[in-house]
């Protein structure tokens, strides 16, 4: 593992443990009260998620046409902290909702398409574990599709909302986050590129086990 | 009697800024039941913010429409902190077994290599 | 030259499809079986749910689909056909674009059945505007199969092609099956508004431009070892 590893890990965990302090002391949101704070876990890993969902695409396309294999490990790497964050977002977003517009699930654009994106990761790493020999194009394929379609899917979601309108009103958040949101989020990106430099680890010495076996073979 | 209350305190939550809103209801409570007097403190308060008009602050509604904030508060931060845990631990496993593999393999090369 | 790789693709397909017919015969009488299911499951006390007509079409469609795609590449991949196809002297986006044709075509011969079907056990007045409706499930299939027969061909490689076909196909066609239930759905409107048509071709007819041209684009890398 490179150097700045030990060094990153120690600070994201002490960032971890000052997080919630900063939280709880947060001032209490007017309208929405103590429920608010799951918004400090929820907008950082929305925008991990959508974060490592572009570095998967972009490394799966660099892949596809140059045929670097490490592209190809960062690629697998992301696609699974996409599911990961994707989870997490996914999660903590209705539990918010529930007490903030009163439903669990709204077929609203953002969540329609956050969903979709999770659900193309996720049959992402389904074709990686049981694909077989080739999946590795064929994810790369697939990541590439799923990126183009990402424009297509918030129009018809849009626009098949809009005929149909919305019952609860989204009340619009204020500005004001303060610092703990920030905190927040610098704490997620740091997780984010410790657990891929992690992942990637994990994918190098597979491939140097793979390198292995082959030269006992021959 | 107390659905008009409830109806006088949801237009003034409705119109007015919280501090206001406390003022007022207290001197609702106090007994001005006036339309005169509502209606002159409509008048007084500031154009409301558009966003208020369209719902009702959580803290306004009736208890039993009040779900406890806590158990999803909860529930969402217990979630992440076990699903980056469980995650992390998962990784670990993962590296640990094609460390020990990868090992094992290797001091098996160096012998048979000697042999 | 493009053109006729790309009419001998098709005609070889055709060729040997109508052999045996196995493809079209299984596709069409697998589509019947699910509007059926749905017949059983949501014509309530002789009522078909409002509105419901346009969904089951698309999803009739789009399992159907999936179907004939997973069988159409099984057959190549028997004897390895698709290899020598693909070692042929012949333009790799050519072969691409004859196997989508032969792909579509079935699918329309499947939609010729579906449509009545439906709207006869649904009480749907789909053929009130033949030509919209026509449109419609064009673009939609061709959207459709544009994506599948992609991920079709490269999955033919793969092991458990069979379960990840339609797991990696569904999420990447969600918005086909959106705009062609919804297109669908306003041509059974009392009042018909073809702004809202316009708006779902238009969606549609992007999203095979787009999806094509990226298919084509991408078959070569993709279906080289």
């Amino acid at each position: 593992m490179p150097k700045w590893f030990t060094g990153a890990a120690v600070l994201c965990g002490l960032m971890f443990a000052v997080a919630p302090v900063l939280i709880a002391n947060a001032p209490y949101e007017s309208t929405m009260g103590l429920v608010q704070k799951i918004f400090y876990v929820h907008l950082p890993s929305a925008w991990v998620f959508l974060l490592s969902a572009i570095v998967c695409g972009v490394a799966s396309v660099r892949f596809l046409f140059r045929g670097d294999p490490r592209q190809d490990r960062l690629a697998w790497a992301a696609a699974e902290l996409v599911v990961l964050f994707g989870l997490v977002t996914l999660v903590t977003g209705p539990l918010w909702a529930r007490k903030a517009w009163g439903t669990w699930w709204q077929w609203d654009v953002r969540l329609t398409s956050s969903l979709m994106g999770w659900m193309v990761a996720v049959a992402y790493l389904l074709l990686r574990k049981y694909g077989g020999p080739g999946s590795d194009k064929l994810g790369a394929g697939l990541a590439l599709f799923g990126m183009a379609n990402v424009p297509f899917v918030y129009i018809s979601v849009n626009y098949w909302r809009t005929i149909h309108p919305a019952t609860s009103v989204v009340p619009t958040l204020p500005s004001s986050f303060g610092v703990p949101l920030w905190f927040s989020a610098v704490t997620f990106l740091l997780l984010f590129v410790l657990l891929l430099r992690l992942r990637v680890r994990l994918q190098e010495q597979h491939a140097a086990l793979d390198a292995l076996y082959l030269s006992m073979d021959a | 009697m107390m659905l008009r209350r409830l109806v006088v305190v949801f237009v003034l939550v409705v119109a007015g800024s919280a501090s206001r809103d406390a003022a007022c209801v207290r001197a609702a409570e106090a007994g001005s039941w006036d339309p005169a007097y509502v209606v002159s403190v409509l008048s007084a308060q500031q154009p409301a913010p558009t966003q208020q008009e369209e719902f009702v602050p959580i803290e306004e509604l009736p208890p039993q429409d009040q779900l406890p904030a806590a158990p999803l508060l909860v529930a969402a931060y217990s979630f992440v902190v076990l699903a980056l845990f469980a995650y992390l631990v998962s990784v670990a496993r993962r590296l640990g077994a094609v460390q020990h593999e990868l090992e094992r393999l290797e001091s098996e090369l160096k012998r048979s290599g000697r042999r | 030259m493009f053109a006729r790789i790309v009419w001998l693709v098709l005609r070889k397909d055709f060729t040997v499809e109508v052999r045996s017919l196995e493809i079209a015969y299984t596709t069409v009488f697998f589509a019947i079986s699910c509007v059926l299911v749905f017949a059983f499951a949501l014509v309530q006390e002789g009522r078909a749910p409002e509105g419901g007509a346009a969904g089951i079409l698309w999803v009739a469609i789009a399992f159907a689909g999936t179907l004939a795609l997973g069988r159409t590449f099984e057959r190549e991949r028997q004897s390895d056909t698709l290899r020598a196809l693909l070692l042929a002297p012949a333009a790799r986006p050519a072969i691409y674009v004859g196997k989508l044709l032969g792909i579509v075509a079935l699918l329309l011969a499947a939609e010729l059945l579906l449509v009545p079907l439906v709207a006869f056990l649904f009480q749907a007045p789909l053929l009130v505007r033949p030509g919209w409706l026509a449109t419609v499930l064009l673009t939609g299939t061709i959207g459709f199969a544009a994506v599948g027969t992609l991920f079709a061909a490269m999955l033919v490689r793969a092991r458990s092609r069979d379960v990840l076909l339609p797991v990696l196909l569904y999420p990447i066609t969600v918005p086909v099956i959106i705009a062609g239930v919804r297109g669908t759905a306003a041509l059974l409107q009392p009042e018909f508004d073809p702004g809202i048509i316009h708006f779902w071709l238009a969606l549609l007819v992007c999203f095979d431009v787009v999806f094509v041209t990226l298919a084509l684009w991408t078959f070569e890398p993709l279906m080289t070892d």
